[in-house]
């Protein structure tokens, strides 16, 4: 910037809300890995569930991924934005208010999360747990964020937005974006709401969320962050500006696409699998092109890899950045996902990406910033290094454990005998087998959490021996002037129109007809011809056209929207209609017009009886999908193993869908009917009584805790208006219906000398297993001359249909394996 | 090809649309970086912003880069 003969004027940085968020980053991180390290040993050991319902696997789980990703790394990543942006736009953050409405506002998220989760308050997605008065909260503190953000944006004394700030705008939009949209939800109550999506919709948009959660709030943002510090550590700048734009450009474009990975093989339409398949593959270049442009930003650097620990931190991060990146794409392919997917591969990957990535990259910022915002030194260099090795050394026992485990178990369950039987049916064999992978994941969170201990006792010596510093800088008075162009004239400037002319061409040639494809494609052989003419005679306004975006921050935070929102919306909006394209109710005169129609009648959801609701709602509250699946892949071993594979019409009134992503215990799709009432008591009582070898967390509080049965009928009120077809009748009735089938089961229970009260969540519990994978079972006892049974009797008829086996599809061919083990 | 692809399902079309999407897309940074964007003077200033404030501190001296090491 030239500042010669020009007036200056002094910003003072504003580093208070910096040390803020710094430190809430090592008390977040220390509980976040020490929650880790407790589920870990909940794997290893049942019996550190503690036979507390609040400490069980299903609801700490959720926790700790939550205090990992929204208050370790997340306040992380605002300590860097604001410490980096400052800096990088010359100019202090915009509203002082706003930013510590910003920091009390997430602190508050996270203590609301850390109390409502172990209390089972959930909406059962993961990464999305959180109930809807803190989704709201959530919302709140975003806005005030983007909106000091942006208005930071907007008063700062730089022209140019360095690449970082590119990344911090992404992540902002885009959040904002995922967030609503997968969090929108109709309440039943102050604590409890069901999803407006249902079924394969909601398992589309909760995929995109996840896997975008993962992309614009744990890849985007530090990687804006390795833009700046890692380029200031090294003392270097970055290794290729260039680079950096196609990084980011392709980054944002293709990764919002790739969520479907997360769904191979499952009732997802075959399309948006392959659509999700190819752009992850995709994403492997632009990923490893940032991770070598970090990398290559040390070249004539590399001696302080031996002497710096943050640099140590920095490359070690990076290079985890890059594997994750590898391995991402390498598991998207479907083949290899067939292998992958529900196994503990998959938790290595992820921690590969979290411990190594995220919480390292993390570390190395905390150990930077630290004696900059203390003016001090660091306390102890050498208890750096010994944190490092500890760490990685964690980092490595995790992931290779969870590697040996994943392959282990993709192979068990598949492995088939000579004639094609399973050769392991027992579910639980496989399951013993990891138990010493487990032990080794343990030990190695042991010891990633005992280097980030040592970090804490660094970092306060640090700060105590140091004060906190005011930072000042010197300025222009007067702010560059802005660009002649405004936004409307760079948006329809030359590169942009022949952009969007190609593309839309583009997609017109791929959806038109065999008459029309020839002309379009001369149309965008001739537009191109058209656009390198362009070019050669306007050089010079091509050239500067990108710094103009990039100047633009209204201008680019538009591109980087429309970026995300076309990769949304080609893949959700179909999907959306093609399960609307099924038709909840199939009159047989339909089916026998429509063949196609017909097979899918067989299949068709029916809405759940109260009771079997009420057994889903616990369902859900448990966590239990953090370990049992409900979808059955169309493999031959998973079909001899659980029964006929899972079509998109069977979970279409599902608010929320509970498909599931890892499989801890097996699936549970078909469970119904596969066990008596006892065993499931017997089973959710003490695991152990009907599987020895089995690690899930004891349901004793199930016999204690009653169902509340007056509020289902707002429940069931609340899924009427999301398009589950319940009458009002249905409604009225409720508390009738769910006491009159409580009474089979617990009469059942009672000549098996099990007492236990009709309104106890075991009852629920009970009705929804015996309900999965099979149609609607009987509410009142059924006449034994009646077969099938044409309607209930001791309950007024209502359309909720009656119990008939029509509605249960044929099981598979037979097989001669005994039922999976639990 | 593409009617008997299409004659399958209608919704096939969304994944080659997606496809023809990024490909347009990424062809068009890619060539617009390494044809457009070649004003090195001017790269070098942007790659060089983290760089171009000289700061000042209250209090004890801000340290530099590197400068680590036990305190006291």
């Amino acid at each position: 910037m030239d500042t010669t003969n020009t007036q200056m004027k002094t910003v003072t940085y504003d580093d208070a809300i910096v040390r803020a968020f710094s430190t809430v980053t090592v008390l977040w991180g220390v509980v976040a890995f020490l929650l880790g390290v407790i589920i870990a040993a909940q794997l290893s050991f049942w019996q550190a569930n503690f036979g507390v319902e609040w400490l069980s696997f299903g609801r700490l789980r959720p926790l700790h991924t939550n205090a990992a990703i929204f208050a370790f790394v997340g306040n992380g990543i605002f300590a860097g934005i604001y410490y980096s942006s400052q800096r990088l736009l010359k100019t202090r953050m915009a509203n002082d208010m706003l930013s510590w409405a910003h920091f009390w506002g997430w602190q508050l998220i996270i203590v609301c999360a850390a109390l409502s989760l172990p209390l089972g308050l959930t909406q059962g997605k993961e990464y999305a747990e959180l109930i809807w008065p803190i989704d709201l909260l959530v919302v709140v503190v975003w806005v005030i964020f983007g909106a000091n953000f942006f208005w930071t944006l907007a008063k700062r004394n730089e022209k140019n937005l360095y690449v970082s700030i590119w990344f911090y705008i992404s992540c902002i939009v885009t959040i904002a974006v995922l967030y609503i949209v997968n969090n929108l939800a109709l309440p039943t109550g102050l604590t409890h709401s069901y999803p407006i999506f249902g079924g394969v919709q909601d398992a589309l948009v909760q995929w995109w969320y996840g896997h975008n959660a993962v992309a614009f709030f744990l890849t985007t943002p530090p990687l804006g962050l390795m833009y700046y510090f890692m380029v200031k550590a090294a003392d270097r700048p970055v290794y290729s500006y260039r680079l950096s734009v196609v990084h980011f450009w392709s980054l944002v474009f293709l990764y919002i696409w790739a969520g479907p990975h997360h769904l191979l093989y499952t009732a997802l339409p075959d399309w948006a699998q392959t659509l999700g398949m190819l752009f992850s593959v995709m994403l492997w270049a632009p990923s490893w092109g940032g991770m070598l442009n970090g990398l290559l930003t040390l070249r004539g650097a590399w001696d302080k890899l031996r002497t710096d620990p943050v640099i140590k931190f920095f490359v070690v991060a990076v290079t985890f950045y890059g594997m994750a990146t590898f391995e991402g794409p390498l598991l998207s392919i479907k083949s290899v996902n067939a292998l992958g997917h529900y196994t503990d591969w998959i938790i290595g990957h992820v921690h590969g990406g979290a411990l190594g990535w995220n919480a390292f990259l993390t570390f190395g910022i905390l150990y930077w910033l630290f004696p900059r915002l203390w003016g001090t030194k660091l306390y102890s260099t050498k208890m750096a290094e010994l944190h490092f090795w500890i760490g990685t050394v964690g980092i490595l026992l995790y992931v290779v454990s969870m590697w040996v485990s994943g392959v282990s178990q993709g192979l068990f369950w598949r492995a088939l005998d000579a004639e094609g039987f399973l050769k392991y049916p027992d579910f639980i064999e496989g399951l013993s087998n990891s138990i010493p992978m487990y032990h080794t994941r343990l030990l190695g969170g042991v010891l990633f959490l005992g280097g980030s201990l040592l970090m804490v006792w660094n970092l306060i010596m640090t700060a105590r021996s140091g004060k906190p510093v005011t930072v000042s800088v010197q300025v222009p008075a007067q702010r560059p002037a802005g660009d002649k162009e405004n936004a409307w004239q760079l948006l329809t400037s030359a590169p942009m129109l022949f952009m969007i002319g190609l593309i839309v061409l583009a997609v017109w040639f791929g959806a038109a007809g065999s008459m029309l494809s020839p002309v379009l494609l001369a149309l965008l052989i001739v537009l191109g011809v058209a656009m390198i003419i362009s070019y050669g005679v306007h050089q010079k306004r091509w050239g500067h056209w990108y710094g103009l975006i990039e100047r633009n921050a209204l201008v680019f935070t538009l591109l980087a929207l429309v970026a995300i929102l076309i990769g949304g919306a080609v893949e959700i909006i179909p999907t959306v209609l093609a399960s609307k394209d099924v038709p909840l109710q199939i009159t047989e005169k339909m089916a026998a017009a429509d063949p196609v129609l017909a097979e899918k009648a067989k299949w068709v959801q029916k809405p759940y009886s109260p009771l079997e609701l009420a057994g889903r709602d616990i369902f859900v509250r448990e966590g239990c999908y953090n370990c049992h699946s409900q979808m059955i892949r169309p493999f031959r071993h998973e079909v001899l193993r659980y029964g006929e594979y899972s079509r998109l019409e069977e979970s279409l009134l599902d608010h929320p869908f509970q498909w599931g992503s890892k499989r801890t215990g097996p699936d549970l799709a078909r469970e119904g009917g596969k066990y008596d009432n006892l065993w499931h008591y017997m089973h959710l009582n003490n695991p152990r009584s009907t599987s020895p070898a089995s690690n899930m967390p004891t349901y004793k509080h199930f016999k204690r805790k009653t169902v509340n049965v007056p509020a289902l009928e707002r429940h069931l009120a609340v899924q009427k208006k999301l398009g589950v077809p319940y009458t009002d009748q249905d409604l009225a009735l409720a508390g009738q219906r769910y006491a009159s089938q409580a009474k089979l089961i617990s009469d059942d229970l009672a000549a098996k000398s099990i007492t236990v009260p009709a309104n106890s969540e075991i009852i629920a519990v009970i009705a929804y297993l015996q309900r999965l994978g099979r149609g609607p079972q009987p509410l009142a006892p059924v006449p034994v001359a009646a077969t099938p049974a044409p309607a209930v009797q001791a309950v007024p008829a209502t359309t909720l249909p009656a119990a008939t086996p029509a509605a249960v599809p044929a099981k598979t061919p037979a097989t001669k394996t005994t039922p999976a083990g639990h | 090809m593409f009617q008997e692809f299409f004659s399958r399902s209608s919704q096939l079309v969304w994944p080659l649309i997606g496809l023809l999407l990024s490909v347009v897309f990424f062809v068009g940074v890619l060539a617009y970086v390494f044809l457009g964007l070649r004003d090195r003077g001017h790269i070098g200033q942007l790659a060089a912003l983290p760089f171009e404030t000289e700061e000042t501190s209250e209090g004890p001296a801000a340290i530099t880069a590197g400068q680590i090491g036990r305190a006291s």
